[in-house]
């Protein structure tokens, strides 16, 4: 995120759900979007959508601009109820001719890069025409579709995503103790010399 | 004296007393042969004359046989609403809403109407009309109708004739047995109005069993031309008919049936999607650790690229800047 904070800058960014800075909707489709992004609210209370149509530098990443605009986005017309943990990106840069969707820590669980993948590929022929407002119709339905399911899953297996929480974070700890070999041995080998000392 | 002689008998002439004793005058002939020369006993010209000599207010027929010529025109030129045809009203006000009465309900349940025309006991169908002529021209183009001639009174003069569609089917012997029969039940009451009322009530039992009789016949004759020709479109259009005619009672309740069914169908289907757009989702809080010094998500998802219309999604997955493309 330093990196990232270095190249697109360290200060929150002030915006709004629907941001269209490539200019690529029309008035009447702004206003079915937002309509679209006020019905995916209040199916989930805790989440927001939000979309971005901008005209990227070719050089960025645009998987890297998405996750430094969900975490330094400031949504002014998103409630304080909902923080960023549960947004969720869709970014199409109208210059590259690409798509990514970011989300944050509370959809970690229940979406995957590939659903991501599903949900852009319905909107593949869209994109192509340049029927923008149908690709983010078709977007959103899609992905209210899937995050309903994975909400329905975990209602009624709430332990299950608890479990594997649980193990991520089990695996992160793993991950740190691998990348820390030295710190650990030196622990080991002074209890061994403690231990051998004791004994004399 | 003057007054004696004004009290004293008439005396016969010379002349009339030779004519009577000769037996050339009949005392009281003129009053009793009618003779042109008998003095009428009044004289119409006579002013005097009063009220006897006036025109009669109603015709009396000439013959009790003769049906009035005001009458034929109702009878026989003019199609009447009416299943009971009564221009003469023979029938008193209540005999009559009680004939109309039951021709009326006979006419709701039965497919062959009844057409009662009344006529006086002695009276007599002109020449120039008659039963077969007045269906011929006044029922053809009708649905299938019994006309009944009757005369009150005089049951063993009652004639029937059918008209409409599907006369032909009535053979002439059905026609016998039906008359036969009502007429037989007619004869039994002694006034002429329970001899109608006898007669229609017979009339209209024999035509319910001879409906029954045609639409069994129906049956059969759709079965056997389905049993004749089993494979062709025209079979199966005829066990459609057949399967139509056999079960027609049902078909209504079939239909309110399935209607209910389909409306139910559809308005548990409205809410069922009335209930899935208002139903909200609830994710479970878990607390993940912080990844890569974001505070709020690192949750990456795919790329896809839409420069090109050619290849398929998956080959666009990746974000490769356009230097990196072969040419």
């Amino acid at each position: 995120m330093r990196d990232l904070n270095a190249q697109f800058g360290d200060g929150d960014v002030r915006m709004r759900k629907l941001s269209d800075a490539a200019g690529v909707l029309k008035l009447t489709e702004r206003k079915k979007a937002n309509v679209w992004l006020k019905d995916f609210e209040e199916r989930f209370p805790q989440l927001f959508f939000s979309v971005y149509y901008g005209a990227l530098d070719e050089i960025s990443n645009i998987r890297q601009f998405g996750m430094w605009l969900l975490n330094h986005g400031a949504f002014e017309d998103v409630d304080l109820s909902r923080p960023n943990d549960g947004g969720l990106l869709l970014i199409i840069d109208v210059n590259s001719r690409t798509a990514t969707i970011s989300f944050g820590y509370l959809l970690d669980e229940f979406l995957t890069e590939n659903d991501t993948f599903k949900i852009l590929s319905a909107a593949h022929p869209y994109l192509l025409q340049g029927n923008h407002v149908r690709a983010l119709k078709v977007i959103i339905n899609k992905i209210s579709a899937v995050l309903g399911r994975r909400a329905a899953r975990a209602k009624r297996r709430p332990e299950y995503y608890e479990r594997i929480a649980g193990k991520r974070e089990q695996g992160m700890r793993d991950v740190l103790q691998r990348i820390r070999p030295s710190k650990r041995h030196g622990k080991i080998e002074t209890r061994n010399h403690e231990r051998k000392g004791a004994r004399g | 004296m003057s007054s004696l002689s004004a009290l004293e008998l008439p005396q016969w002439s010379q002349g009339e007393r030779k004519k009577l004793e000769n037996g050339d005058l009949v005392p009281g002939a003129s009053l009793l042969v009618e003779s042109e020369e008998a003095r009428p006993l009044l004289d119409p010209s006579d002013a005097g004359a009063g009220e006897l000599t006036q025109q009669p207010r109603f015709e009396l027929p000439s013959s009790p046989q003769e049906i009035p010529a005001k009458y034929l025109a109702k009878y026989f030129q003019s199609s009447s609403t009416s299943y009971l045809v009564d221009p003469q009203r023979l029938l008193t006000m209540q005999e009559t809403q009680d004939r109309e009465g039951f021709l009326n309900f006979h006419a709701k349940a039965s497919d062959i109407d009844i057409r009662l025309y009344l006529f006086d006991t002695q009276q007599v169908i002109p020449a120039s009309h008659s039963l077969e002529r007045l269906v011929a021209e006044r029922y053809t183009e009708s649905p299938l109708t019994c006309v009944v001639f009757s005369f009150m009174g005089d049951p063993s003069r009652t004639m029937l004739a059918f008209g409409g569609k599907g006369a032909e089917q009535v053979t002439l012997l059905e026609q016998r047995r039906i008359l036969d029969h009502a007429r037989i039940k007619s004869l039994k009451p002694s006034d002429g109005s329970a001899q109608i009322e006898a007669f229609v009530v017979q009339l209209s039992i024999h035509l319910y069993w001879l409906e029954k009789s045609f639409k069994g016949a129906e049956l059969k004759a759709v079965s056997a031309l389905t049993s004749q020709l089993p494979s062709s479109n025209s079979g199966r259009t005829l066990s459609a008919v057949g399967f139509y005619v056999s079960h027609k009672p049902l078909l209504l309740y079939f239909l309110v049936g399935v209607s209910g069914a389909f409306i139910a169908a559809a308005a548990l289907v409205w809410m069922w999607v009335l209930w899935r757009k208002n139903r909200t989702y609830q994710f479970p809080v878990v607390e993940l650790p912080r990844r890569l010094g974001a505070d709020y998500g690192a949750g990456v998802g795919a790329v896809l690229g839409f420069k090109d219309s050619v290849g398929s999604p998956s080959n666009q997955r990746d974000q490769v800047p356009d230097d990196f493309h072969c040419s």
